[in-house]
């Protein structure tokens, strides 16, 4: 890919990070029992 | 200490990748050098340069990840004829570290996709492109699957990303 005439370089570092980070899945919750009918 | 950075915010343009499907789940990989683009971590450009050792993108080399300011160049890249029976994806990338701006596009050190589009090229590669595009939301940003089946890549683009419509214009400081 070309990027034609090359004009200027520069340096950025994201404030926010462009990579998304992976929340990690969440371990099962154990359900609540059903309450015993009295 | 290092010198405060000249930008905050990632340079964002087009590209194509070549699709590889090579292993249990499908990842991008660059059309040009075999670079794979990991998942979760920014790709880091290498100079494959043998002349002299400099970090990407180095002046008066061609190394470093490039990117198009414009949708019609990734466009090009994509229906080249050789690239026909290649699964391929269009879409945007962040870039940032250190950059070089041309007229054209943008050459730098670090890139990260930032939006995804599957070519499906033929009615019966719905399905396949659909399990591509799913394969590639493993990246965590937004995938889909771009209809070629009757029209270019670029007419298919400009018609479903609202981004692929505009032109950015050439910085001012290219016409000194």
């Amino acid at each position: 890919m070309d990027i034609g005439r090359e004009i200027r370089t520069y340096t950025i570092e994201p404030v926010a990070p462009p990579v998304p980070v992976r929340v990690p899945d969440a371990a099962p919750v154990p359900a609540e029992p059903a309450p015993v009918p009295a | 200490m290092s010198a405060a950075p000249d930008y905050v915010e990632p340079v964002s343009g087009w590209r194509t990748w070549r699709i590889d499907g090579s292993g249990p789940e499908a990842r991008l990989a660059s059309v040009v050098r075999p670079a794979a683009w990991p998942v979760g971590a920014a790709l880091v450009a290498e100079c494959p340069g043998v002349t002299f050792a400099h970090h990407p993108p180095g002046p008066g080399c061609r190394c470093g990840i490039h990117v198009a300011r414009d949708a019609a160049e990734a466009a090009f890249h994509a229906d080249l004829p050789s690239r026909a029976r290649e699964p391929l994806a269009v879409g945007l990338a962040a870039l940032w570290g250190r950059v070089v701006e041309g007229e054209a596009g943008w050459r730098g050190s670090h890139a990260y996709p930032s939006t995804l589009y599957v070519i499906q090229r033929r009615p019966a590669d719905r399905e396949r492109c659909g399990q591509l595009a799913w394969d590639l939301t493993a990246y965590g940003v937004p995938v889909g699957v771009l209809d070629c089946t009757r029209r270019g890549v670029l007419e298919a683009l400009r018609a479903t990303a609202p981004a692929a419509r505009r032109r950015r214009p050439v910085p001012l400081a290219a016409a000194s």
